[in-house]
C-alpha cells in the first residue's frame, strides 16, 4: 500500500481558444500528495492549481497523463464511476462557500452525508462536526443568518463529515478576511489531527504556505518540487 | 440617465420582454371593455327591436297619432296633409334616426249602409290612402282611379248613376261578403230629407309583401273602409259637409340608427312627446326602456368578468417587476449607499416602467380591437366561428382605457422598488432572512377570511334565488356582484388549498425525513422554504386553472342548457302556424256562431329533398280550463295530438319522465277519449290514471264564453312534455310579474275534433340535419301557406347565442381564459427559467459532490410534482368546486325561468383537456429549457458563478 493518496503522472490540460488552437494550461504535472497531510498547491493567478485541482478531484479531465487516488487509477474511469468516487471518498470546499441557502447549518451536513449514504449515526456525526469547526451552537442557523467565516466552516464540517479519503479545498480562505482564513486553516490542521484526513488545497496568500505539510509551487503550468514544511512533520 | 434605463431594459431582455407582453395584453384587454360594450349594447338594441317585430309582427319603430279635424276648420283634404308634414317636423326634431316611410290614411266615421246584393245592412266608413298602389296590389277589378275604364257593367252603370269608385281591403271582402259591382249607399246625415250617396266597389287591394315599412296599420285594421281616390275623397268630404275627419298617421323611423349613444335621449323624447300630448304613441319607448336598464346589467356584468382577468394581468407585472428587482436589489443598495435619493431610484424606475408601458399600451389598442373582434365571433366557450362581427366597431373610450392600463402597469411594476429603495445594502442582508419566511396571507389567515365573506355572499344569493329570477325576468338589472362573489370564493379556495398542500407537503417531508433520498430531500426542503418566493407562481397556476375550469363549465352549462330547453320548448325542428279563416255564421235563432277552413294540409307535404323528415299537426289552446270535480283551473294548456306522427316528429329526452314518453304516447293512443295531464295538476289535486277530469274550451268569438266542456280519463301523468312550460310569468296589474303554475293537457287529436269544431293546428316538422329552413318557408310560402308564425329551433339558438348576454359570457370568458393561459404559461416559464438560471451554481456543487444528472432531474420533477402539478390539481379541484356551488345559481342570470327541466352542470372533458394540453404544452417546454441548460451546464464554470 502506497503511503502517498495521489500520485500523477504527465498530467497535461489544453483548452480549445479557436482557429483550431489550443492553450496549454497543464504541461505535464507529476506530484504526489501524501496521506493525512495538507497538501498545498500555491502559484499566482492563471498558474494552473485550479486546474490540477479540478483534474485531481475529477471535476475535469486531463487531456493526457494518469493518476492514482489510493492506488486506483480513477483518471480512466468514466463519469459515472467518477460522479460515485466523488461522492463517497472526496469532500470540498469552494472559494465561494456554495452552502445550499434554503437548508441550515445542520441540514447541509446532513445533505452532504445523505449523498455519501453515510451508514453511521448521522445525527450524532453532524453534531460532533459542527462541534469541532465551533458551530454547535447554531446547528439550526440559515447560510444567510451566518458570517462568511461561519458559513466556510459549515462547509468544511459538510465535506468532512462522511469521511472521505481526501478533501479538495480550491482557495478556501479567498472569500475570507485574514483572521477567519488563519481560523480556516488551524481547522485543517485539527481534521488532520483528530480524523486522520488529507487535504489538498489552494491558495495565492503566502501567508499560509507556513501551515502546510507539503507545498507544490505552480508556475506557467509546470510544478515545482516539493517543500516539506518542516515545523508541521 | 436614458442610456442607463437602456441599458437595464437590454440587460434583462427576456424580462422586459414578458413586461411588455404583460402590458400588451392588460391594454387590449381593458380596450375590449368599451369596444364590446358598446357592441353588445348596440347588438342588445337591434335585437329587442328584432323580437318585438316578430312577437307584434308589426315595425317596431314606428311613432304615431290619431287626428281630427272639425267642419268649421275643415278647408281640404290638402290642408289636412300639410297638419300631418308640420307633426312629422315636430317629431323629427327629436329624432335624428331617418324616416323609413309614412303611412297616412284619412277617413270618416259614417253609418249602416244598404247594399245592392242580399240588402245587409253594414257598417262603413269612408277613406283615402295617398299613394295607396305604392304599396298595395290590386287583386280584383279595377282601380277606383280607372273605374271609367271598367269593363264591368255594373260598375259602369253605377258610375252613370253618380256613385263614387271605392276599393276594398280583402278583409273587408271576407267580412262583408262583398263583391266587385256592389253598390253601398247610405245618408251621411240622418234627417229624412238629406242626399244619399252611393259607392261602387271596383276592385279588391291587399298590401304588397315588400311594403317599404309602410303597413303600421294594415289594412285589417280597417274593418269597414271604403277605399276612395283622393280627389274623391277631397269631394265627398267638401260635398257633404262632414261634422269630422280623421285621419291616423304613422312614421317609421330606421331603428338600426338607434345605439346605445343615442337610446337615452331618444328615450327622454318620446316621454316628452307623450307628456305634451297623449295621443301622440309610439311602439319603442317600451324597447329603450327595458334597454335602459340591461345596459347597466351589462356594463356591470362585463366589468365583474374584465377583473379578474385583470388583477390576473396586474399580479402577473408585479410578479415579473419582483423578480427584476430582486436581481437589482444590490445595484439599489448601492446607489441607496452611496447616498442617491430614494425619489431619485423610484424615478429612475418609474421612467423604466413608463418607456415599457407606453410601448404596451400603443401595441395594446390594436390587439384590443382584435381580441374584440375575436370575442364577438364566439359561437359558445372558446368556439370561434366566422360571422358578422361590424357592430363591434372601436369608440373613442378606448383611449380612455388604454391610458388606465398605462396608469396601473406603471404602478404596479414600479410598486416592488418603494420598499426596495429604502433599503441600504446592510438593511437587505435582513429582508433576504424574512424573504424566505410565510407568505403574508397564510400568517394573517387572509384565505379563510375571504372564505367566509364569499360562502355567506353565495348563501344570501341561494335565499334570494327566486326573487332574482322574477327580477330579471321584469326586466331588471342584474347583480354583479354574483359574479366577482365566484371569483372571490376561487381566490380563496385556491389560496386554501395552497395552504392545505402546503401542509401536506410538509407532512410528507416530515413522514420520510430521515429515509429521503438526497433529490426528495432537496426538492421538499427547496419547496417549503420558498414557499412565499413561489407563493406568485403557485397562486397563478391555481387561480388561472380554477378560473378556466369554472368559466368553461359555466359557459358550457349555459350554452346546452339554453339549447335545451329551446328543443323543449319548441318541440321539434320546425313548427309553423298557418293563418286561417274565421267565419261567423248567423243561426236562425239569431245568435252567432262560428268555423274555421282547414287549409289544405297536402301542402306541408313537400318532396323529400327538402329534408322534412316527418310532420305532424298539433292544436294547442292556451286558454283551456280544467275542471277538477268543483275546482276551476283557468287559463291552461291544452295539446291535440296524433300520437303516432307526434312520437315520430316532436323531440323529447328520454329521460325527463319516470317512463320514456312513448309509453305515454302509446297509452294515450290506446284511449281515444284518455288525456294526459302533468305532473304539477296530479299532486295538487291527487289525481292518478284513471280518474276523470273534465276540460272547458271557449268561442273564439267570444274568449269568456265556454263552448265546450269535456269529460276525459286521466291515462298517464307526464313532468315534462314537448312544448309546454309549466310555469309562466304574468304581468299583474301592479306592473309586477309573477310566475303561475300552468297545467297541461293532451288530448288526441280527432277526438278534440269530433268533440267540437277544428280550430287552427301547429304544423311540426322534425327535419334531416342538412335541411335548409329558408328553403322550406320558401317552398311552403310558393304552395300558397299564408304562414303566420315560424318556430326555428336551429334559428332560435343561433340567435340566443348571439344575445348579448350570453355572446358576453363566451367572449369574456374565452378571451379571459385564453389571456390568463397565456399569461400563467408564460409566468411559469419564465419563473422556472429564472429559478433554475439561478441554482446553476448549486447545481454546480450538487454535481461536484457527486450527485448524477438522474439524480437532479429527478429532484426537479420532484419539486414540479409537489409545486406546480400539485398546484395545477388544486385548480382543477377548486373549479370543480366552484362549478359545483355556482354554476346552477349564476346560469339563472341567464335562465331564470323556472322550467320543467331544470338547470343541469354541463361539465366537457375536452374544456379540460384544451387546458392541460396548454399547461402541459408550457411544463414541457420549461423542461426542454431547463434539460438543456443543464446538459450544457460545466460543473467548474458553474462552480465558478459563485466567485464572481
Amino acid at each position: 500500500m502506497s503511503e502517498y493518496m495521489i500520485e500523477t503522472k504527465n498530467i497535461h490540460k489544453s483548452f480549445p481558444i479557436g482557429n483550431k488552437e489550443t492553450l496549454e494550461v497543464l504541461k505535464g504535472i507529476d506530484i504526489v500528495v501524501p496521506k493525512g497531510k495538507l497538501t498545498i498547491l500555491k502559484g499566482r493567478s492563471g498558474s494552473g492549481k485550479t486546474t490540477l485541482l479540478n483534474i485531481l478531484s475529477m471535476l475535469d479531465d486531463a487531456t493526457e497523463g494518469t493518476f492514482l487516488i489510493d492506488d486506483e487509477d480513477v483518471s480512466k474511469m468514466d463519469s459515472s464511476l467518477k460522479e460515485k468516487f466523488r461522492r463517497y471518498n472526496i469532500g470540498f470546499v469552494f472559494q465561494s462557500v456554495a452552502l445550499v441557502p434554503i437548508m441550515t447549518a445542520y441540514e447541509n451536513v446532513d445533505f452532504g452525508l445523505k449523498l455519501a449514504e453515510y451508514e453511521g449515526d448521522k445525527d450524532e456525526r453532524i453534531k460532533e462536526v459542527l462541534g469541532i469547526v465551533g458551530l454547535g451552537g447554531r446547528m439550526s442557523h440559515m447560510p444567510s443568518q451566518l458570517s462568511g467565516g461561519e458559513r466556510q466552516r459549515v462547509a468544511i464540517a459538510r465535506a468532512v463529515a462522511h469521511k472521505p479519503k481526501i478533501i479538495f479545498a480550491d482557495e478556501p480562505t479567498g472569500a475570507l478576511d485574514t483572521a477567519a482564513g488563519i481560523a480556516v486553516m488551524k481547522l485543517f490542521r485539527e481534521l488532520i489531527d483528530r480524523e486522520g484526513i488529507t487535504i489538498v488545497m489552494t491558495t495565492h496568500d503566502p501567508n499560509l504556505m507556513s501551515l502546510g505539510d507539503v507545498v507544490y509551487n505552480m508556475e506557467d503550468g509546470m510544478c515545482q518540487d516539493a517543500t516539506i514544511v518542516e515545523s508541521n512533520n | 440617465m436614458l442610456n442607463f434605463i437602456r441599458y437595464k431594459i437590454t440587460n434583462k431582455k427576456l424580462l422586459n420582454c414578458s413586461l411588455l407582453v404583460g402590458v400588451i395584453m392588460l391594454a387590449g384587454f381593458l380596450c375590449v371593455y368599451p369596444m364590446f360594450r358598446e357592441g353588445s349594447l348596440n347588438r342588445l338594441i337591434q335585437t329587442m327591436f328584432v323580437e318585438q317585430a316578430k312577437e307584434t309582427r308589426e315595425y317596431p319603430c314606428a311613432i304615431y297619432y290619431t287626428g281630427s279635424v272639425s267642419n268649421d276648420r275643415f278647408e281640404s283634404v290638402d290642408k289636412i296633409c300639410e297638419e300631418m308634414d308640420g307633426i312629422e317636423k315636430k317629431w323629427a326634431k327629436g329624432l335624428t334616426c331617418p324616416k323609413l316611410n309614412s303611412q297616412r290614411i284619412l277617413y270618416v266615421k259614417t253609418g249602416n249602409a244598404d247594399t245592392t246584393f242580399g240588402s245587409k245592412s253594414r257598417v262603413v266608413s269612408i277613406g283615402t290612402i295617398p299613394n295607396l298602389y305604392d304599396y298595395a296590389d290590386l287583386l280584383y277589378g279595377v282601380k277606383a282611379e280607372d273605374a271609367a275604364n271598367s269593363t264591368n257593367d255594373m260598375v259602369k252603370e253605377a258610375l252613370a248613376g253618380g256613385a263614387y269608385p271605392c276599393v276594398i281591403s280583402q278583409s273587408v271582402m271576407d267580412r262583408y261578403g262583398l263583391v266587385v259591382g256592389e253598390t253601398l249607399s247610405f245618408k251621411f246625415k240622418m234627417y229624412s230629407g238629406a242626399d244619399t250617396a252611393s259607392f261602387i266597389v271596383t276592385g279588391i287591394v291587399e298590401e304588397k309583401e315588400d311594403d317599404n315599412y309602410f303597413w303600421h296599420n294594415r289594412l285589417e285594421d280597417y274593418k269597414d273602409l271604403l277605399i276612395l281616390p283622393y280627389d274623391v275623397y277631397d269631394d265627398v268630404v267638401r260635398k257633404n259637409e262632414i261634422n269630422e275627419t280623421f285621419y291616423d298617421l304613422a312614421v317609421m323611423y330606421d331603428y338600426t340608427y338607434i345605439n346605445s349613444v343615442n337610446a337615452i335621449s331618444y328615450r327622454g323624447f318620446l316621454k316628452w312627446l307623450n307628456n305634451e300630448d297623449k295621443a301622440v304613441k309610439n311602439n319603442f319607448s317600451n324597447i329603450l326602456g327595458s334597454y335602459l336598464i340591461q345596459e347597466k346589467s351589462i356594463s356591470l356584468i362585463l366589468f365583474a368578468f374584465e377583473l379578474p382577468i385583470v388583477a390576473l394581468m396586474l399580479l402577473f407585472l408585479y410578479m415579473i417587476s419582483s423578480r427584476i428587482l430582486e436581481m437589482e436589489t444590490t445595484e439599489i443598495a448601492m446607489l441607496k449607499s452611496r447616498g442617491v435619493s430614494r425619489i431619485k431610484i423610484i424615478g429612475v424606475y418609474v421612467l423604466q416602467s413608463s418607456i415599457i408601458a407606453l410601448i404596451g399600451c400603443l401595441i395594446g389598442l390594436p390587439v384590443g380591437y382584435a381580441m374584440c373582434k375575436m370575442a364577438a365571433s364566439t359561437n359558445a366557450f372558446l368556439s370561434f366561428s366566422i360571422k358578422d362581427v361590424s357592430i363591434y366597431e372601436p369608440v373613442v373610450s378606448m383611449i380612455l382605457f388604454v391610458i388606465l392600463a398605462f396608469v396601473l402597469a406603471v404602478l404596479f411594476m414600479t410598486l416592488p422598488v418603494i420598499g426596495l429603495s429604502k433599503l441600504t445594502i446592510t438593511e437587505r442582508k435582513g429582508l433576504r432572512i424574512s424573504s424566505s419566511g410565510t407568505p403574508l396571507w397564510q400568517k394573517y389567515f387572509f384565505d379563510i377570511a375571504l372564505l367566509i365573506v364569499s360562502g355567506y355572499l353565495l348563501y344570501n344569493y341561494y335565499k334570494q334565488k327566486d326573487a332574482m329570477a322574477v327580477q330579471i325576468i321584469s326586466g331588471g338589472a342584474v347583480d354583479p356582484v354574483i359574479f366577482l362573489d365566484s371569483s372571490l370564493f376561487i381566490l380563496a379556495c385556491g389560496l386554501l388549498f395552497l395552504r392545505l398542500t402546503g401542509y401536506l407537503v410538509r407532512l410528507i417531508y416530515h413522514i420520510g425525513k430521515k429515509k429521503w433520498k438526497p433529490a426528495g430531500y432537496v426538492a421538499f426542503l427547496q419547496i417549503i422554504r420558498n414557499a412565499k418566493r413561489q407563493g406568485f407562481i403557485t397562486v397563478f397556476l391555481v387561480m388561472t386553472i380554477a378560473m378556466g375550469v369554472f368559466n368553461a363549465n359555466l359557459a358550457r352549462t349555459v350554452n346546452e342548457n339554453v339549447e335545451k330547453r329551446t328543443n323543449y320548448n319548441i318541440g321539434t325542428d320546425y313548427v309553423i302556424q298557418e293563418r286561417w279563416i274565421l267565419t261567423t255564421i248567423k243561426l236562425q235563432s239569431g245568435e252567432f256562431t262560428w268555423k274555421y277552413k282547414e287549409p289544405d294540409y297536402e301542402r306541408f307535404k313537400l318532396s323529400q329533398d327538402y329534408g322534412i323528415e316527418s310532420l305532424t299537426k298539433v292544436m294547442i289552446d292556451e286558454s283551456t280550463d280544467i275542471k277538477v270535480g268543483d275546482k276551476l283551473e283557468v287559463g291552461n294548456m291544452l295539446m291535440a295530438i296524433s300520437t303516432k306522427e307526434f312520437g315520430e316528429t316532436a323531440v323529447l329526452e328520454g329521460n325527463v319522465n319516470d317512463e320514456h314518453w312513448f309509453n305515454y304516447l302509446n297509452a294515450l293512443g290506446r284511449t281515444p277519449k284518455g288525456v294526459l295531464i302533468s305532473s304539477n295538476l296530479a299532486k295538487k289535486y291527487d289525481l292518478h290514471e284513471g280518474d276523470s277530469i273534465h276540460y272547458l274550451r271557449y268561442s273564439p268569438l267570444d274568449p269568456k264564453k265556454a263552448d265546450l266542456d269535456t269529460s276525459a280519463v286521466i291515462c298517464g301523468i307526464v313532468d315534462a312534455f314537448p312544448g309546454y312550460e309549466s310555469t309562466v310569468y304574468e304581468t299583474q296589474s301592479d306592473g309586477s310579474i309573477e310566475p303561475r303554475e300552468r297545467y297541461l293537457i293532451v288530448a288526441n287529436l280527432q277526438t278534440v275534433i269530433n268533440n267540437r269544431r277544428i280550430t287552427p293546428y301547429q304544423v311540426w316538422m322534425r327535419l334531416s340535419q342538412d335541411a335548409d329552413t329558408e328553403k322550406i318557408e320558401e317552398a311552403l310560402r310558393a304552395n300558397k301557406i299564408d304562414i303566420k308564425s315560424v318556430s326555428d329551433r336551429s334559428k332560435t339558438i343561433q340567435n340566443q347565442r348571439d344575445s348579448s348576454m350570453i355572446q358576453i359570457t363566451n367572449g369574456m370568458f374565452s378571451i379571459g381564459f385564453i389571456i390568463s393561459l397565456l399569461i400563467c404559461a408564460a409566468g411559469f416559464l419564465i419563473y422556472w427559467i429564472l429559478t433554475i438560471k439561478e441554482r446553476e451554481m448549486l447545481y454546480g456543487i450538487y454535481r461536484a459532490m457527486g450527485m448524477s444528472m438522474g439524480e437532479i432531474v429527478t429532484m426537479l420533477v420532484t419539486e414540479q410534482i409537489f409545486s406546480s402539478l400539485l398546484a395545477a390539481l388544486s385548480g382543477f379541484a377548486v373549479g370543480g368546486i366552484s362549478t359545483l356551488l355556482f354554476t346552477k345559481l349564476i346560469s339563472i342570470v341567464y335562465l331564470p325561468r323556472r322550467h320543467n327541466l331544470p338547470i343541469e352542470i354541463f361539465i366537457k372533458a375536452q374544456d379540460s383537456i384544451k387546458m392541460i394540453i396548454i399547461i402541459g404544452a408550457a411544463f414541457a417546454v420549461c423542461f426542454y429549457i431547463i434539460s438543456r441548460i443543464l446538459k450544457n451546464m460545466n460543473i467548474t464554470s458553474a462552480l465558478k458563478m459563485g466567485e464572481d
